[in-house]
């Protein structure tokens, strides 16, 4: 993470410098999207919240005031431009109004730069579920459809799609036990619970 | 750490369900905080760990270098100053008289820094070949013969619109923060991610969508001003505005000609003449003309998949006892008489 170097980094930007904002785009353009999906819970809205963030870091490199860090600067606004579509889209549920709330007192954001160790493990433990299970897992999770949509497009019931959703969380919680360490630690700190 | 809950099955649903943003079975008022935690903690962290890899962020800083080359002139001065450049905008200019909208804006340098608005395409009455276009969000869209499409160089960051005369096929690239919108003159089309037909010429009585794949949202202008009526049309459904007074309507997609264009597949089904002979038209961009209006009321039943115009002409003549006159675009069927 840049945040040592995160005033000097802003300064170049600040006065033109493209290569420390490739610099920057780079080093954050990961964790930043995977931050909106937190809200979103969609790939390419997220990507775009993202484009639109250092669109306008650009833009206004001259104008914005950091008070805090670059890295907290970014992040806030993924923050803010993913609430303001889901508010504005009009198409929050609870699950996500929860994330909100719960997002309102995050004071650091670690958990959203995975290393490539980790991600492999998670990977398998997906790659682990039985095929039909794990289509329909990542129908779910990854191309965020619903349950209806997911049975309307593999033909087959909701109530089966329901199943076997709950039958993967169920399998996922005890695969992603045994790091449960590493992962959950990262979420529980970054919570402050 | 996390205590070792043992979670009811049922409990287990719901809280699945509430994670996948399902509106039914998840009500998790009364679960234990611990329970949701736990469940929550698992989605959060898969979706995390999938959308950190699957992001790209190469695609996306070719994406947002040319955004940004748009819409700051100190970014664009170095690549127009190689004298190649320059010639070639010279003929931008020239060629874009009467079409585009540009502005032109001088720089410290005294270099011409040219930055095109919006780009016109545009296709003849018989083309050659179909014109297949691509938007700067990679949509695809294929033109028919006499259409106008108009879009910007780039999309930015609100709605991506895109005005269209004429017929034209649709492949839009997914972007659910970005509606993608068509305007037509008397319609506008409305649409997330999908691949849909819009038949929107300009002396027609009807403004048609047909929609094969996603899902679209359809509402009529009336004297330039969008209504708030409109219809959403699934995969599998066609749907149009009455230029006359804006009334919209829709129905189940029977008959996949409206897309022969393209496909150069037709197929007929106990057709009448007339409907069979205006999917002709609109395919191979040629006129017809029946001598004898009662022409038109004959059912014509036959399948035809990438045939030349003659062949399919003779054998329509052929099983209705008709004779076939071609003048170069324009056919003429009569009665053969005996």
């Amino acid at each position: 993470m840049l945040t040592g170097n995160d005033t000097q980094i802003f300064e170049a930007i600040r006065r033109d410098d493209k290569g420390a904002y490739e610099t920057v785009f780079r080093e954050y353009y990961r964790p930043m999207t995977a931050y909106a999906f937190r809200f979103l819970g969609d790939l390419p809205g997220s990507e775009s919240i993202v484009q639109d963030v250092f669109l306008r870091l650009w833009q206004k490199r001259k104008e914005i005031m950091i008070t805090s860090s670059l890295q907290n600067y970014l992040f806030r606004s993924v923050k803010n431009l993913s609430i303001n579509y889901i508010e504005h889209e009009k198409i929050k549920s609870g699950y996500q109004a929860m994330v909100i709330k719960n997002e309102s007192d995050r004071s650091e954001y670690s958990e959203f730069f995975l290393e490539f160790g980790l991600k492999q493990k998670i990977e398998s433990a997906i790659a682990a579920l039985p095929e039909k299970r794990q289509e329909i897992f990542r129908l779910a999770r990854e191309e965020g459809l619903k349950y209806r949509e997911i049975a309307d497009r593999l033909e087959i019931s909701v109530k089966t799609v329901e199943t076997q959703m709950t039958l993967s969380m169920k399998q996922l919680r005890e695969s992603l036990k045994e790091f449960k360490n590493l992962v959950m630690f990262f979420m529980w700190t970054s919570q402050g619970k | 750490m996390l205590p070792n809950t043992i979670i009811p099955p049922e409990n287990e649903i719901r809280m699945t369900a509430f994670l996948n943003k399902e509106p039914e079975n998840s009500d998790i008022s009364n679960l234990e905080a611990v329970e949701m935690e736990n469940f929550i903690a698992t989605w959060e962290t898969v979706g995390t760990a999938y959308s950190h890899s699957a992001a790209n962020p190469d695609k996306a800083w070719a994406n947002l270098k040319n955004n940004l080359v748009k819409s700051d002139p100190n970014l664009t001065s170095r690549i127009l100053r190689s004298p190649i450049f320059r010639i070639a905008a010279m003929f931008v200019l020239v060629a874009g008289i009467g079409f585009a909208t540009f502005k032109a804006v001088q720089n410290p340098e005294k270099e011409l820094v040219i930055s095109v608005n919006q780009i016109v395409k545009e296709t003849e009455i018989h083309p050659g070949a179909l014109t297949i276009v691509s938007l700067p969000d990679g949509s695809q869209v294929k033109l028919n013969a006499g259409t106008r499409i108009e879009y910007p160089e780039s999309f930015g960051t609100g709605n991506r619109k895109v005005k269209l005369t004429g017929e034209a096929f649709f492949n839009v690239t997914k972007d659910t923060l970005h509606p993608f919108v068509i305007e037509t003159e008397h319609a506008s089309v409305e649409v997330l991610g999908t691949s849909f037909n819009v038949s929107a010429y300009p002396d027609a009585k009807l403004v048609v969508v047909n929609v094969e794949t996603g899902k679209v949202k359809l509402s009529p202008f009336v004297n330039g001003k969008l209504q708030a009526n409109s219809a959403i049309l699934p995969a599998g459904k066609r749907g149009w505005v009455k230029v006359e007074d804006g009334e919209l309507g829709q129905m189940s997609i029977i008959s996949p000609n409206y897309s022969a264009w393209i496909t150069k597949k037709l197929s007929f089904q106990r057709t009448p003449l007339a409907e069979a002979f205006s999917v002709l038209e609109n395919t191979y961009h040629i006129r017809i003309v029946m001598e004898s209006p009662e022409i038109g009321s004959i059912p014509y039943t036959a399948n035809f998949a990438d045939l030349q115009l003659d062949y399919i002409i003779k054998v329509i003549a052929r099983t209705h006892q008709l004779k076939s006159t071609r003048n170069g675009d324009e056919i003429i069927f009569a009665r053969l008489k005996h």
